[in-house]
């Protein structure tokens, strides 16, 4: 064994009997960091699966142009026609009236409600996908349709998309700043953490000083500690995270009925499982760093 | 012979203290030679501490130059100190022990710093015991020892790196004759064995039985 390793085992047993020696102070650091680690962790998870939503839907905006309900199929025919002659349309698609019922009535507990009712409620209706996506091209041909005859509304599918896009946008800003300030907060914590142990340490430290010790080597146990109390706060947050996602997929899966949402929604995904494990290990580190280098500054066998 | 440490108008004066009083050493100049035995004598206050302060680097001088084997101790870079150190024995007047340690893991502490693995280390911590007398006291607390004892605990700490220099503050200070004696036999045996010596000790008494050279301080001077 090498003189270098020699040393850092040393220093990383150190770490560990410390940890050791005040287990309850150990442990509930490690849950304070955790706890403040899971609240961006979680966030980031939320935000990733709701932009992953607004992505599928991003590609290509769709307009439903409602008829009125008293027209007949010819006047549909008509209408069809209208658009299809009309540059700048990609895709046109019809839902008669007849098929939307039948799409209902198979859907299980809809057909009951349905069945109260006295004919079809439902107009006929068309489904137009836009050439251009541009915003300005689907609000000029929102209202170009809108001034045909028999239709009674028009509905683009892009702006509840463009509301969930800013959302998104909204979530991934605090997200990232809850990330940001939190992660202070595991620095100061490690830093105060590492100031405890170094205070009862003091005399260790000097007496070690004045026998040779190089600051990197009176630093060495700290930094492991600093770094070791990070991971498993990091850990500790990913399995906190990973629960809660276990139990949104869940909850979601059980609205999938009703709602059209892809199975396994919220992930925690392995670059989110790394950035908050080894992160919080280098934050953890940076703490411990900061606090002995106060100490040794303040008070050690070195001049200054 | 080459001078191991050489003083040369090194003045020490404390950030504090009175405005133009007293420096604690003024314009300090001596040599010691590789292989000597020397005492440094003088009442407490004489500033025989600053001199060891000043070469384990745990101070730096207001003025003048102290070289250790041809260092400038003064000017050296903090980076550069603790290989300084790991070449000096080191006694001090405060004894410095860490009390919730074995004397084994005070005597290891040096060794532990420079990286020697467990097993050399070991090894070379029960040949220092060994020289000093404690052996059988290895898996001891310092507390449980003598002050004659803890007293070898330290000598057995600062010979465990083999240095060239031992600098000893005081060894016997708190010790009675009989003790006092013992440890001065084992320096004696050091130096025997060719290693420089300087002692500080303001007991006359012991340079009586164990005659050597002699620089005597008074006032923070050096008296001819």
């Amino acid at each position: 064994m090498s003189a270098w390793a020699a040393l850092h085992r040393a220093a990383l047993a150190d770490a560990l009997a410390h940890a050791a020696r005040t287990p309850f102070a150990s442990l509930l650091s490690i849950g304070a960091l955790a706890v403040a680690l899971a609240l961006p962790l979680a966030g980031s998870v939320v935000v990733g699966a709701l932009s992953r939503v607004a992505a599928r839907f991003d590609a290509d905006p769709q307009i439903s142009v409602f008829l009125r309900r008293e027209a007949s199929a010819k006047d549909r025919q008509a209408l069809e026609k209208a658009i299809r002659s009309r540059p700048g349309i990609k895709t046109l698609k019809v839902i008669t009236k007849e098929q939307a019922l039948a799409d209902l009535q198979a859907t299980e507990g809809v057909r009951d409600l349905l069945a109260g009712l006295p004919g079809n409620p439902l107009p006929d209706t068309l489904i137009v996908a836009p050439a251009d996506s541009t915003r300005a091209a689907i609000d000029a041909l929102r209202t170009e349709l809108l001034q045909l005859p028999n239709v009674a509304a028009v509905q683009v599918d892009a702006a509840w998309v463009e509301r969930l896009e800013a959302f998104v946008r909204t979530g991934r800003l605090i997200a990232t700043g809850l990330a940001l300030m939190l992660g202070v907060a595991v620095v100061a914590v490690s830093f105060n953490t590492i100031r405890l142990q170094v205070l009862t340490r003091a005399r260790e430290l000097d007496v070690a000083a004045l026998f040779g010790a190089t600051r990197a080597w009176l630093r060495r146990p700290f930094l492991y500690f600093g770094a070791l109390q990070g991971l498993a706060a990091g850990g500790l947050s990913v399995a906190l995270v990973g629960t809660f996602v276990a139990i949104l997929n869940q909850g979601l899966r059980a609205g999938a009925a009703i709602a059209e949402i892809p199975d396994g929604f919220a992930t925690l995904t392995l670059e989110l499982v790394l950035t908050a494990s080894l992160g919080s290990a280098v934050l953890g580190w940076v703490g411990a760093w900061l606090s002995v280098r106060e100490h040794l500054t303040a008070h050690s066998s070195a001049p200054g | 012979m080459a001078a191991t440490i050489s003083f040369s108008g090194v003045t020490k004066r404390y950030a504090g203290g009175p405005a133009g009083g007293r420096a604690a050493l003024d314009n300090v100049s001596f040599d010691v030679a590789a292989g000597e035995f020397v005492y440094l004598t003088g009442h407490s206050g004489a500033g025989k501490s600053t001199v060891f302060r000043l070469l384990a680097a745990i101070e730096r001088p207001t003025a003048g130059t102290l070289l250790l084997n041809a260092q400038n101790v003064g000017r050296m870079s903090v980076a550069a100190i603790p290989f300084l150190r790991r070449n000096l024995g080191l006694v001090l007047q405060d004894q410095r022990l860490l009390y919730d340690r074995t004397v084994f893991d005070n005597v290891m502490l040096p060794l532990a710093v420079a990286g020697v693995t467990p097993a050399e280390g070991a090894r070379r911590v029960r040949a220092a015991l060994d020289k000093v007398g404690l052996l059988g006291r290895e898996r001891s607390n310092p507390v449980a020892l003598s002050g004659g004892e803890q007293q070898r605990v330290c000598i057995a700490r600062a010979i465990v790196n083999r240095p060239a220099l031992l600098l000893a503050d005081e060894p016997t200070a708190t010790l009675d004759a009989a003790y006092a004696d013992a440890i001065l036999e084992l320096f004696c045996a050091f130096h025997a064995a060719g290693t420089t010596v300087l002692l500080a000790t303001h007991d006359t008494s012991l340079i009586a039985r164990f005659p050597g050279r002699q620089i005597a301080l008074a006032q923070g001077r050096v008296q001819q």
